[in-house]
């Protein structure tokens, strides 16, 4: 028995090896396209809220661009632009704002990623409260702040996000059902 | 023999029928099994695509959001349709992003999405679909959902089918024995008719034999037509048949007239020997008492006979002669009367006494009942004599000695009738129809009894038919005599004629040389002139004369004393010369039997001679026949008498020296 485990153990190891080699490589060789990063995903997240929700005709005219914003810290950076460069929205161009604060922006944006703390953030969802737009955070709590949209990461590592559905239909946005099945749904009643 | 025939129709008639029910069968479930298949595929196909867009359209947020759990239930939806074992997501990056199995057994899938499912692509293998649709969102490629679908369910339902037709083969099978025997009797019947019939036809000849008919159609048509066939044949053998006996008819009419021109060449030819030996017999007598006249030193006792004989033979040589004319003329429609008032009894009473003393002479009793009062008609006196004598005549010849001719001429109704009947010796009846013929004689052998040509009846009977009468022989068989009746139509004018009267003779001479003295010579010759004749010449030269008048006579004599020298005629009653000689020949005594002898007949044709010779005469002399050259043969075989006789040397004239 023992003159059998042997060998398999030995196997077991150069396998682990051998992986971590591989791995090692194949981020060498520019396997980020392969395996994103986490603001990657957000973005591309982003993008897909972006298409799966109907705005308000009065929010989104003819010929007026789709405006993601970005509040505080640009968290996303450069991967929001790689992502959502050249890209349309409801065939409204897509165009990519940032500021410190809401009033620093030129228009009322169509999303907005909430990149503040949490007070800030309630400041901002106050500015836009009632307006159709589509608030993004990436903290516990800020559906029941008057969120939309909240990011948060699994035990097992992987981004998901919950929706305050009775905020979102009371700015008049209609959130696509393919969204809802995969969010967790939060927020109080209005 | 019919057993296995039917049998054998009503068995290719199944085979004909399961043959032909099981190919459609096969084809039909061939086709259905095809139909099947395509259907089943392209409905499987149709269902697990609807299935892919669902999921593909469900998944697409998992995709974009990266929820492998969310998608993983979409798939698990996939569990309601029966037929999916396995499915599959896979993200842009052709990674497994999601899976669904049915069983456990199902079998995990490809980690990387296989180049072939790129896209929208489905391919059926041997047990399964696999179908492949891309996932995307507004035209942003997401990734692929593979479904894999069994098809073992159509297998399935392939193997019931198959089941359920050979279920319906059976039936069919039975069906078909079933529609087979119906067939046998629709079909195998008329045509078992038809091959009773063709036997019939071909066994017996019988073209009458029909097939019974089977009604309308292939088969009625066939039976049809046999029988028409069998119609034309019928009567193309009855035509072959009345061509036969046609042919066969006419093969016996011609036989028939062969036969009779046969017969009637050999009636010529007998004419023919007959007459010349009619011709030659007073010949012999004319010539033979002419000759010794001319020698003169005839005592007036003799030389009255002489010119008696002549006289005779000459007469009977021109009625002869007349004969001859009367049938050429009756042959060549020449023969023409003078018709005038005829005294039929006077006539008739010429003609008898014409030939009473010929009948006084051989003991003949006439017998004459004239009635007087038979006489008006109209006629030539000449022919009708003609007709009296020739009927007379032939009755006197006929007749026996003692025997009698009975004459009567009456007048029954409106016609006259003459009855000639004699006792003589009768007609055969078979001969009874020819004896008007030419040429004809019951006897015409060289036995024969009585001379004549055969003419006689056949001049008469045209003679009265000339006259408008008939005449009619009757007998009741040989011995028992014959009857002639002439009938003829009476006249108007009653006249007399007078009876017609025969001709003169003149007469011809010979010299007699003097050379046959001591020599013994014997003569057989039954007629009594040429025995009178041929005994006078030959005393005349000097020989020593003994006749006979029948070969038996001659062989007595002969017997009694033998002789130098013979003289036999030929043509004989009874016994004729050839039987004599040839007796003569087989005598035991070598005297006897070498006996010179010299046939001497009024047949003359070579043949005659050859049979003379041939019968064991040293020479042949054909009547008439001069004293000079009878002289000259009897005086040769005399000197050939010392010696043997020399059969070697059997020529017919004169020897040298």
């Amino acid at each position: 028995m023992s003159r059998s485990r042997r060998p398999a153990l030995r196997l077991r190891a150069v396998g682990r090896l051998l992986a971590v080699v591989l791995l090692a490589a194949r981020a060498a060789t520019g396997a980020e396209a392969q395996k994103p990063t986490e603001y990657e995903v957000k973005s591309a997240f982003l993008f897909h809220f972006a298409r799966l929700t109907e705005w308000p005709q009065a929010a989104l005219a003819p010929g007026q661009p789709f405006v993601v914003a970005v509040i505080g810290h640009d968290a996303l950076g450069g991967a929001l632009d790689r992502v959502l460069e050249g890209q349309a929205v409801h065939g409204h161009p897509l165009v990519i704002r940032r500021a410190a604060a809401p009033e620093a922006l030129p228009e009322r944006p169509h999303i907005l990623f909430v990149g503040t703390d949490r007070q800030e953030a309630a400041r901002v969802l106050r500015h836009y409260r009632e307006q159709p737009v589509l608030t993004v955070g990436e903290m516990e709590g800020f559906g029941e702040m008057g969120g939309i949209v909240n990011f948060f990461v699994t035990a097992e590592g992987r981004i998901r996000f919950e929706i305050n559905v009775r905020q979102a239909e009371a700015r008049g946005l209609r959130m696509s059902s393919q969204v809802l099945k995969l969010a967790r749904i939060v927020g109080p009643g209005p | 023999m019919s057993a296995p025939r039917r049998l054998t129709i009503r068995w290719k008639l199944t085979q004909a029928t399961v043959a032909a029910s099981g190919i459609a069968l096969a084809l039909v479930i061939l086709a259905f099994t095809i139909y099947e298949t395509r259907r089943f595929e392209e409905v499987l196909l149709q269902r697990i695509s609807a299935e892919a867009e669902i999921v593909a359209l469900n998944a697409a947020s998992a995709l974009m959001f990266r929820d492998p759990e969310s998608a993983t239930s979409t798939l698990a939806g996939l569990s309601a349709e029966r037929s999916v074992r396995a499915a599959a997501i896979y993200g842009a990056d052709r990674r497994l992003f999601a899976q669904y199995r049915r069983a456990a057994d199902a079998g995990a899938p490809e980690e990387e999405l296989p180049a072939a499912l790129a896209g929208s692509r489905h391919a059926f293998t041997s047990d399964a679909l696999v179908l492949s649709r891309p996932i995307g969102f507004q035209g942003t490629p997401l990734g692929t959902v593979v479904i894999r679908a069994a098809t073992t369910e159509q297998a399935a339902r392939l193997r019931s089918y198959t089941a359920l037709a050979a279920a319906v083969s059976l039936g069919a099978f039975a069906v078909a024995v079933l529609l087979a025997a119906g067939m046998h009797r629709a079909i195998s019947r008329p045509i078992l008719s038809l091959a009773d019939t063709a036997r019939v036809v071909s066994e017996k000849k019988d073209y009458s034999a029909r097939a019974v008919g089977a009604g309308p159609g292939e088969l009625g048509l066939l039976v049809a037509t046999f029988n028409e066939m069998l119609d034309s044949l019928h009567q193309r053998d009855e035509a072959l048949q009345d061509t036969r006996r046609r042919l066969e008819a006419t093969l016996e009419e011609r036989t028939a007239l062969y036969r009779e021109a046969e017969q009637a060449n050999r009636v010529k030819d007998e004419f023919l020997a007959t007459l010349s030996h009619e011709l030659r017999t007073p010949m012999n007598a004319i010539v033979g008492w002419t000759s010794l006249l001319a020698a003169g030193n005839l005592d007036p006792e003799t030389t009255a006979r002489a010119i008696a004989s002549i006289d005779r033979n000459a007469k009977a040589q021109v009625r002869l002669i007349e004969d001859i004319l009367d049938v050429s003329r009756i042959v060549s429609g020449k023969l023409r009367l003078k018709i005038q008032p005829v005294d039929l009894p006077a006539i008739v009473e010429a003609a008898v006494d014409a030939l009473r003393h010929a009948a006084e002479a051989k003991g003949v009793r006439l017998q004459v009942m004239l009635d007087q009062e038979a006489a008006p008609i109209n006629g030539d006196a000449d022919r009708l004599q003609q007709v009296c004598w020739n009927l007379l005549s032939n009755a006197i010849k006929f007749t026996p000695r003692g025997g009698r001719v009975y004459v009567e001429l009456s007048r029954p109704n409106s016609h006259v009738e003459l009855l000639v009947r004699d006792s003589g010796q009768g007609i055969k009846p078979e001969f009874l129809p020819h004896v008007f013929e030419r040429f004809r004689q019951a006897d015409s052998s060289s036995t024969r009894a009585h001379g004549g040509l055969g003419l006689g009846l056949a001049i008469v009977r045209h003679l009265v038919e000339l006259h408008g009468g008939t005449v009619e022989a009757r007998s009741d068989g040989e011995g028992h005599g014959a009857s002639f009746v002439v009938q003829l139509p009476m006249g108007p004018v009653r006249a007399a004629a007078p009876a017609r009267t025969g001709a003169a003779a003149r007469l011809a001479g010979a010299p007699v040389p003097d050379e046959l003295t001591g020599v013994r010579v014997l003569v057989v010759e039954d007629d009594a002139e040429s025995r009178e004749l041929l005994e006078s010449m030959l005393t005349r030269l000097g020989a020593e004369v003994e006749v006979a008048a029948s070969a038996a006579e001659g062989m007595a004599a002969l017997e009694r004393r033998p002789p130098h020298v013979l003289l036999s005629d030929i043509e004989m009653p009874g016994e004729d010369g050839y039987s004599l000689i040839r007796r003569i020949r087989a005598l035991p005594s070598a005297e006897r039997a070498r006996l010179p002898a010299a046939a001497l007949t009024a047949y003359a044709r070579t043949e005659d001679r050859i049979a003379a010779l041939a019968a064991g005469f040293q020479f042949h002399l054909s009547k008439p026949v001069a004293a000079s050259e009878l002289a000259a043969v009897v005086a040769s075989l005399a000197r050939r008498g010392t010696g043997p006789p020399a059969p070697s040397n059997p020529g017919s004239g004169p020897p040298a020296g």
